[in-house]
């Protein structure tokens, strides 16, 4: 039975991969900003088959000093946690942070640093238990840096590098970590303009997340397209990649 | 200016009135609709597809609530496991709840069960000056009848609450008989009354003289048990038209051949076949892309419904169809009930619809919709709005004294190509 924890749990890719675990009957505790918003998602998801759904403290979670408390409360609810789900976040106004280096910096703490600090806290904890999964929604922005994203990218970056090191750390210990990268998805987050080529839906996404799930993948990329197109870009030399327009 | 969508995610947010500028706004759920009541050239699209989420299901009572933007096929999944269905299935089931609600859709058992207004207890109503406004029978009764088959345009429905129905299983065990005369379908219609729940006649359109009206009638139940092993797969086969085929393709001589064939398929001897209910309920949701068949121009679909006390005027239209030279290449005949309509602008009525599919070539459906109207309106009968481009704003008025009354609770910033082309 699955124990499911999920931080962010309003985003839309969170919502439905949330559904695809609800229709197996998994717990629930949810985390997220706004109480009406995941009171909407946590309805949902009894609905369609959770067999509990428990509206954890609503919280921004910026506010790293508060999450080793949630998930300890996670813990004592579900009876164990099986699952944690990180996929809060923020789209940052590139424009805005190229000048305005206190918005950076904020923007590096809601999505860099809080979750640095959640998947430290996680770590430790499925280590101590010795079994446990942590999903972290990580993009392809942060393979290599691009002009129009690199704040987004710097810190999707440093998500999936930092993830990199504690799956070394915790590899024997029956951890299983493993970061989504996944490309633009249609969202509330996506800026409207410019409207990226290559789109996938919300659902696409969950799907590529519990197909991840179940065959144990460490890095996924979703959709699996983008593994090859980043590959690309990752052996293009930086001489050549500071001239193109991507 | 085009059409601009805006998506709506969170029924607790309000409507995003401030980013239309002063343009108008109407709602849109899957656009599966065959007239132009969601779409708003040079407005605002707002559109439903995320508002889809469930809020609650009692397995016990099969009453359900759930946003407006969940599609009845959504719907059915998360229900039928439980031994509830919805009591109107509707044409497809990739329409949204909300959609269902506005047009006041309905299914092969209109004349048992009414449209799907009448399972409706209530809906909450999001108006332009942000006002969020219950609706129901009790609470603001004159909002909700309106609301019901108004096509949008009083607000936008935000979540609803249905009474569903309870059944043993997914299947229904139907009969279907060959019909040679549309008499054949008015005496089958009266008899199947007391006794089957879902009763339709597909009719060949091109039909004329002693053949006019020939086709088959399919009458169902719901299937008794569900230790019936029916000989089909589930759900049947699913075709997809990839792409649009040039209009000459489907001319007259390959209608008039597909209506032979399809008329042949049937024997003179009844056929009984056990199936479920998505084979015979709504089977056009198994071709994806069924339109692109007939080309740029595309079909437009034609929806009335004739008096029962006029089922001459149901032959009338027959024998006209053949003579306009129009492409007619779907039509379908039911037995409207004595439900009274839930919604203002409803087209349910007690009498005969008929329902045609016609290629739209321009000039000879346009000479065949204005001479179904007219036989329409002289036999006090009405004509759809759900499905309706090119009625006028007369034959509207007459077809719908309501209309007064409707208009004055309208949303002032609602609007749509058809309520513009309606109300001038």
């Amino acid at each position: 039975m699955n124990r499911v924890l999920i931080f962010g749990a309003t985003s839309a890719i969170a919502s439905e991969t949330a559904r695809l675990l609800a229709a197996k009957g998994s717990a629930f505790a949810l985390v997220a900003r706004n109480p009406e918003r995941m009171a909407a998602v946590a309805d949902d998801l009894r609905v369609r088959g959770a067999s509990m759904v428990h509206e954890l403290m609503t919280a921004d979670l910026a506010d790293c000093a508060r999450h080793s408390e949630l998930l300890a409360a996670a813990a004592e609810k579900l009876g164990g946690i099986d699952l944690v789900l990180v996929a809060h976040g923020t789209c940052p106004d590139q424009k805005r942070a190229e000048h305005d280096y206190d918005y950076l910096e904020h923007e590096m703490r809601v999505n860099l640093l809080s979750v640095l600090s959640l998947a430290t806290h996680v770590g430790n904890f499925f280590e101590a238990a010795k079994a446990g999964t942590l999903v972290v929604l990580s993009s392809i922005a942060g393979d290599r840096g691009r002009e129009q994203d690199y704040v987004f990218g710097t810190a999707k970056g440093g998500v999936a590098l930092f993830l990199q090191g504690l799956r070394h750390r915790l590899g024997e210990a029956g951890v299983h970590i493993l970061t989504i990268k996944a490309g633009p998805v249609d969202t509330p987050l996506l800026p409207h303009t410019p409207r990226p080529k290559r789109i996938a839906l919300p659902e696409e996404v969950a799907a590529s997340v519990v197909h991840a799930l179940e065959l144990k993948l460490e890095v996924a990329y979703a959709p699996w397209y983008w593994r090859w197109i980043m590959m690309a870009i990752r052996h293009v030399p930086e001489a050549f990649y500071k001239r193109m327009r991507l | 200016m085009k059409e601009q969508t805006l998506p709506l995610y969170w029924r607790s947010d309000r409507l995003p009135i401030e980013q239309a500028a002063a343009a108008s706004v109407i709602a849109r759920g899957s656009g599966r609709s065959f007239g132009d009541s969601a779409r708003n050239s040079d407005g605002v699209v707002l559109s439903t597809t995320r508002l889809d989420r469930f809020i609650s299901f009692d397995r016990d009572t099969g009453l359900l609530r759930c946003e407006a933007g969940v599609l009845l096929g959504e719907l059915l999944e998360q229900t039928l496991p439980y031994g509830w269905s919805l009591p109107v299935l509707g044409p497809s089931r990739f329409i949204t709840v909300g959609g269902a609600i506005a047009t006041d859709s309905f299914g092969e058992n209109q004349a048992r069960a009414g449209s799907f207004g009448r399972h409706v207890n209530r809906f909450e109503l999001a108006r332009s000056d942000g006002s969020k406004i219950m609706c129901s029978a009790d609470e603001n009764p004159a909002l909700f009848r309106a609301t019901i088959g108004g096509l949008g345009l009083t607000g936008v429905i935000l979540w609803a609450e249905l009474r569903l129905k309870n059944v043993p299983g997914p299947w229904l065990e139907t009969e279907r008989l060959r019909c040679t005369h549309v008499r054949d379908f008015f005496r089958l219609a009266e008899d199947s009354q007391g006794t089957h729940e879902y009763a339709f006649a597909w009719v060949d359109a091109l039909a004329t003289g002693p053949k006019l009206g020939r086709g088959f009638f399919l009458r169902a139940n719901d299937a008794a048990s569900t230790t019936v092993a029916p000989k089909s797969e589930a759900t049947g086969f699913g075709w997809k038209v990839p792409f649009e085929l040039p209009s000459f393709v489907m001319s007259r001589p390959v209608i008039r051949s597909l209506g032979e064939l399809r008329y042949q398929r049937q024997s003179a001897q009844p056929t009984r076949r056990t199936l479920h209910y998505s084979r015979v309920l709504q089977a056009r949701d198994s071709i994806e892309g069924l339109e692109r068949l007939y080309g740029r121009r595309g079909l437009l679909r034609y929806e009335c419904v004739v008096p029962i006390e006029n089922p001459e005027t149901v032959v009338g239209l027959l024998e006209f169809i053949p003579r306009s030279g129009a492409l007619v290449s779907r039509a379908i005949l039911r037995r409207f009930g004595e439900q009274p309509a839930a919604g203002l602008l409803s087209l349910a009525r007690k009498g005969y619809a008929l329902s045609l599919e016609i290629a739209n070539d321009g000039a000879k459906a346009a000479v065949l919709t204005d001479r179904l109207d007219d036989l329409v309106k002289a036999c006090g009968g009405a004509v759809g709005l759900a499905s309706d481009t090119r009625m006028s704003g007369a034959t509207f008025r007459q077809l719908y004294p309501n209309w007064e009354q409707f208009a004055t609770l309208v949303d002032p910033r609602f609007s749509s190509n058809f309520w513009r082309r309606v109300s001038s």
